[in-house]
Order: structure tokens, then C-alpha cells, then sequence
């Protein structure tokens, strides 16, 4: 039982002396102290700490030092360390025969830096107060209050020891409220109390922590909803060029989708046409109402492309084929070449591998790269207008696609702007075409760049990493 | 005078519309002709019937408009109908000024281009008997002498017999001779007609 009873102690004081920690025990017999402190300064000693005993009557110097020699057997080692002393309380607290409070509590700070200095992991001190006398009580009690300004944040913890015998009820109330916490030795029980300030700053600190906790979440969740907001708004911005882009040319977009369906009305024209005739000749209605299907599903096939283009869906990675996106491109702005007398030519490379991407995002660029390449020959009347577009493998794991022209070239002036936002040489241009081109290319790990032509006009290019999957 | 059967040149670069129009014109049992380009018609050996030509503005390399500029420059006459993606008003203007018959935006309805159609290819027909007679006509004016033309002019102009004498210095006797003479060659039956043969013969002026 004795053991179990020695144990505890320990651990309930090696437990609450943490660093920074101010508390107060009241003791009922020698005893009592006894246990308690020598408990504390065993689990000082043994973590290397400096430990201050402050012992007063009726317990002296000696009687400290046997007892806890019993406990620690290499104290010796400790005192020859310097890391452990025991003084009397009147010599520590009252060194001028009075005591003064500034003046000891100026001590523990230099006591503080100078063994922070020497490399010790932190201080634990008690100190025992049968000296106390009525006439010293408020000063000494205006001292401990003090204290845990001086502890506060440094790696010291203090116990302040009081004989029950010899407080009255005022007493400890003064040594209650000026303590963090306090425990109670009376014949070998414990027990703990924690002080109302303690348990407010517990609480307090639970408050901090928790409001923290709160804060760390939301703005977590500020900034995932902020970059979720950048990237919508990137999408967003790349559609509404899109859309825009679509808009100048919708002209031929509309022609593209007339041509189809004056095929279709045609056909079924020519169809009932030779359904009247006497008598019918099915034959011909049937080859031309297969040819109304023909040109029907091309115009919904160009609906459908015109609609991909439109819609307002998050960038997808998928496997896609280069040239049907260029083929797909120019079959919506194919006319757009017609309308302003440019002859456009085509060499796309066979048998290229797939990249991985947006299909309606890559369309976007060929359909900028080409609009632009129209539009850099808007103003040409010496030559044949003239827009190729060539796609080939390059280097082993690259598709090139190379969008030339026989335009007015690009003035070596502002060849390095025309990739910024808001940068245009157009009267009619957003700037925005080629800066969208050129992030939709990176984002997809290709290169966008332009060169000069050697003789006239520019040629744009972009690669592509191929999605080339092991065979395996 | 008998003629190849009426014939339709449909030149349009899209195949669906090119076949589409030559089933739907080919179903009233008139000819049809179908090219993709305005180069390929250029190139063609076309018969001579009454005729017209369904063109597409829109062509890559020689457009429509351009094609209709080469065909006035080398005097060939082909009532032209012209169908387009866009009703663009300032280019249907040009093609009407030069001469276009019809206009028809995409997409149109089979009747209208075969009203069109028969239009044009009636309008040919007629341009076509036009340009005969008076190549005939020209014919009779060519073996007149250079006396009985200036003679002619006289009478056209409704001068008497006797004012023309007096004009040449010839007798009125010599006047009439000149005048019979006119009548027979140019085939006229009377006065009016000679003179209404004359007016024909001056709208047109001579082929170079």
C-alpha cells in the first residue's frame, strides 16, 4: 500500500509540474511535504533539470538532503553537477533580513539566463513558507501574484508550499487565487483542485484552440473555394473567347449548316418530284431521299460540333486524334477561307499517335490559329492568299501542328507581346485569342510559338505530347 | 431551226447539292449538266442548245461572280441563276447588274429553281431565235450594195422618194429600182416592216 501510496504521489506531481505551471500545496504533517517534494525533485533530477529546494523549519538542509538521497542514490553526482540545490528559505527569501518582492523577483530572471545559458532544459523550484509572518503575508502574496507574469512563458514550473496548520481560512483564499492550482496533502491523501482562473484559462485556451481550429478550416476552405473559383473562371474565360471567336465567324458557321440543309431540301424536292411523276420513278426518289438522310446527318453533325463548342462543361482528358480536330474545325469554318478568297491546304500526317486532352479546347486553337491567319491576310493584294495547315510527328513522342500564312508577317517590334492577355494589333480583336491558345497548349504540356516566314508572313505552331500507351 | 435538247449547267463544289439539283431538274426531263468547279465548265465542251446555268457564289478558286465576269468578257450569253450560302445584298446587286436572272438563297425550294430554271432556259430561247434572225437579217443587210444602203437609211428615216433623188442627185426613177431592190433582199413585205428590220439591225451592232 505504501508503495502504490508513493507511486501515485509521484505521478501526480511529476504530471502537473509541467513548464510554466505555478501551484501551491498545502501540506497537513513533515511527512506530507516530505513525499511530495522529494517526488517532485526526483522527476526534476531525472530529466535533467535544475531543481531548487527552498526548505524551511521545522524541515532542515540535512534531513532534506537524507531524504532525498534515499530516493535519488547518485545525488552526489547531481550536487557536484551544480544542478541541484537546497537553501534555507530565510537566506533565499529574506537575505536583507526583510523581504523584498522586486528585488527576488529580478533574481529569477537572471537565475533564468544564466542556466538557460548553461544549456539546461529548464528550472523547477519549491519553496516552503512557515517563515511567513502576518506582517509579510500581503506583500509575499502581492509576490506570488507576480510570479506567474515571470513564469509565464519560460521553462520553469513552480511549487509553493503552505503548512495547513498555519492558514487560516483568508489565507487560502489569498494563496488559492494567486496559484494556477493547488493540491492538498493531509496524511498521505491527495487531493487537487483547480482554481477558477485556471479552469476559465483552461476553458479560454480550449476557446482559442477550437476558434483556431475553426478559423484553419474555413479559410482552408476559402482558398479551395478561391482556386476552385480561378479554375471556373479560366474555363469560363476560355469559353466566352470560344464563343466570341464563334461569333465573328459565325457567318460561315451558318453557311456551313445552310449548305447541308439546302442539300436535304433539295433532295427530298427531287425525291417527291419523281414520286409525282407518271409513272414514279422510285429508283431516283429512293437515291435522292437516301441523300436527304446523307445531308440531314451531316447538318446534325455540325450542330453537334457547334453545340460541343458552346457547352459549358469542365475540360476533359481524353484520347484524341489531332487531325480530327483540325478536320472538324475547318468543316465549321471552312467557307470563312471562301468568303475572304484564301485557298486553304491541308497536309495532315498519317498515322499519327492520339494526345491526351480537350477536344473542344483544342479545336478552340486551331480555330484561333486559323482565324488569325485569315485575318493577317486581310489586307494582302500582291499575292495568292494563301493558309496551310500541316500536322506531323515531331521528335518521338511530339505532334507538331503548323498553321502558316502569306499575311503581312508580325513586326519583329511586338512579336514577343502578341501571346499577352489584352494584347492585339486589331481593330476588332479581344487580344485574348492566342493568350488562351497558348495557356490551353501548355495546359496540355505542348508549346505554342510563331515564327517568321522567310518570305512573307508567319507560321504558328504548336506540339503536343503524344498518348502513346505500352504495349505490354 | 432544231436545237440539242435544253440543257442546265449546275456547277456547285458541294456533291449532296450538286447531286440534289441534278435529280430535281433532271425529274422535269430537262439535261443536266453538273460540275464542280467553275474551271471544269470553263474546260467543257458544251452543246449548243437553249440553255442556263446554275452557279454556286461560292467557289474555291474561280467564284461565281468571277466566272460570270469570264463568261460576259467572252461573249458567251447564259442566263445564269445563282444560288448562295449568304444573302450578302451588295454582292446579289453586282450579280444582278451583271445580268443574273435569278437569286436564291440556300436553302430554297425545289420549285422555285425549276420556275427558275424553265425561265431562264425560255429566256435562252428566245435570245437564242433573237440572235438567229438577226444574224439572218444581217445576212440580207450584207448583200446590199453600198447605194442601196445609203438608200435604206433615207427610207428608214421616212424621207419621199423624191427628197432621197434630190438628196443623191439621182432620178426618182433610179430611187425606186434602189428601193424594190431593198425590199426583196431584205424580205421585207412593206415600209413598216423594212423599217422595224432596220431598228433590229442597229440594236445589234455588228459582231466584230
Amino acid at each position: 500500500m505504501a508503495t502504490e501510496a508513493r507511486m501515485a504521489s509521484v505521478d501526480v506531481v511529476g504530471d502537473v509540474a509541467a513548464w510554466g505551471a505555478h501551484f501551491c500545496l498545502f501540506y497537513e504533517t513533515k511527512q506530507d511535504l516530505l513525499d511530495t517534494l522529494i517526488s517532485y525533485c526526483k522527476s526534476g533530477l531525472e530529466r535533467d533539470e535544475y531543481c531548487l529546494w527552498i526548505v524551511a523549519e521545522p524541515l532542515t538542509i540535512d534531513e532534506a538532503r537524507a531524504a532525498l538521497k534515499n530516493a535519488v542514490p547518485d545525488l552526489d553526482r547531481h550536487f557536484a553537477g551544480s544542478r541541484l540545490e537546497i537553501v534555507a528559505a530565510r537566506d533565499w527569501f529574506l537575505p536583507g533580513g526583510a523581504f523584498d518582492g522586486k528585488t527576488l523577483t529580478a533574481s529569477w530572471y537572471e537565475k533564468l539566463a544564466s542556466l538557460s545559458a548553461r544549456g539546461y532544459p529548464g528550472m523547477r523550484i519549491t519553496g516552503d513558507t512557515t517563515w511567513l509572518s502576518k506582517k509579510e503575508w500581503t506583500h509575499f502574496c502581492d509576490y506570488e501574484d507576480g510570479l506567474n507574469e515571470v513564469i509565464g512563458n519560460q521553462r520553469l514550473a513552480v511549487l509553493c508550499t503552505y503548512p495547513l496548520a498555519a492558514c487560516g481560512a483568508p489565507q487560502i483564499l489569498d494563496v488559492v487565487r494567486t496559484h494556477q492550482f493547488v493540491l492538498a496533502r493531509r496524511h498521505g491523501n491527495w487531493d487537487v483542485l483547480e482554481t477558477a482562473t485556471l479552469k476559465r484559462a483552461k476553458a479560454e485556451l480550449k476557446g482559442h484552440n477550437e476558434e483556431l481550429e475553426r478559423r484553419v478550416v474555413e479559410r482552408t476552405s476559402e482558398l479551395m473555394k478561391a482556386s476552385e473559383a480561378l479554375r471556373e473562371a479560366q474555363v469560363e474565360l476560355a469559353r466566352v473567347t470560344r464563343l466570341t471567336a464563334m461569333g465573328e465567324l459565325s457567318a460561315s458557321i451558318a453557311h456551313e449548316l445552310k449548305q447541308p440543309l439546302a442539300g436535304a431540301i433539295t433532295n427530298s424536292d427531287a425525291c417527291l418530284a419523281w414520286l409525282s411523276n407518271q409513272p414514279p420513278n422510285l429508283d431516283e426518289a429512293r437515291a435522292a431521299a437516301d441523300r436527304t438522310i446523307e445531308a440531314a446527318t451531316r447538318a446534325s453533325d455540325i450542330i453537334g460540333r457547334i453545340q460541343a463548342l458552346f457547352k459549358k462543361t469542365a475540360p476533359e482528358r481524353m484520347r484524341v486524334n489531332v487531325n480530327e480536330v483540325i478536320e472538324e474545325t475547318l468543316s465549321l469554318i471552312r467557307s470563312e477561307t471562301l468568303r475572304n478568297n484564301v485557298s486553304l491546304q491541308t497536309e495532315l500526317g498519317s498515322q499519327l499517335p492520339p494526345v491526351l486532352g480537350d477536344r473542344v479546347q483544342l479545336q478552340q486553337v486551331v480555330l484561333n490559329l486559323v482565324k488569325n491567319g485569315i485575318e493577317a491576310m486581310s489586307g494582302v493584294q500582291d499575292r495568292a492568299l494563301q493558309l496551310r495547315i500541316r500536322s506531323a510527328r515531331y521528335e518521338p513522342n511530339q505532334i507538331v501542328v503548323a498553321v502558316a500564312d502569306s499575311g503581312a508577317g508580325i513586326d519583329p517590334q511586338v512579336i514577343g507581346r502578341i501571346f499577352e492577355p489584352f494584347y492585339t494589333t486589331k481593330l476588332q480583336g479581344t487580344g485574348m485569342g492566342l493568350a488562351i491558345s497558348r495557356s490551353i497548349i501548355e495546359a496540355h504540356g505542348g508549346r505554342l510559338w510563331v515564327e517568321p516566314n522567310p518570305s512573307h508572313g508567319a507560321t504558328f505552331q504548336y506540339t503536343l505530347p503524344a498518348h502513346i500507351e505500352s504495349v505490354q | 431551226m432544231k436545237d440539242d435538247p435544253p440543257t442546265v449547267f449546275v456547277i456547285d463544289d458541294d456533291p449532296l447539292i450538286r447531286s440534289g439539283v441534278r435529280s430535281l431538274i433532271g425529274s422535269v426531263g430537262l439535261r443536266v449538266l453538273t460540275f464542280g468547279s467553275a474551271l471544269d465548265f470553263l474546260r467543257s465542251k458544251r452543246p449548243d442548245a437553249p440553255a442556263c446555268l446554275v452557279l454556286d457564289v461560292r467557289l474555291p478558286d474561280l467564284s461565281g461572280l468571277d466566272l460570270q465576269r469570264e463568261l460576259h468578257e467572252s461573249g458567251i450569253h447564259i442566263p445564269i441563276i445563282f444560288i448562295t450560302g449568304y444573302g450578302d445584298i451588295p454582292m446579289t446587286v453586282e450579280a444582278m447588274k451583271a445580268g443574273a436572272v435569278e437569286f436564291l438563297t440556300k436553302p430554297f425550294r425545289g420549285q422555285n429553281l425549276l420556275e427558275a430554271v424553265q425561265g431562264a432556259i425560255a429566256r435562252d430561247r428566245a435570245a437564242r431565235q433573237e440572235r438567229a434572225e438577226i444574224a439572218e437579217l444581217r445576212k440580207c443587210f450584207d448583200t446590199l450594195s453600198p447605194r442601196e444602203r445609203e438608200v435604206l437609211g433615207m427610207v428608214v428615216t421616212g424621207l419621199l422618194n423624191k427628197q432621197i433623188a434630190a438628196e443623191l442627185g439621182i432620178s426618182e426613177l433610179t430611187v425606186k429600182t434602189h428601193r424594190a431592190h431593198i425590199m426583196e433582199k431584205m424580205r421585207a413585205g412593206s415600209l413598216a416592216e423594212l423599217v422595224h428590220i432596220s431598228d433590229r439591225l442597229r440594236s445589234v451592232p455588228p459582231r466584230e
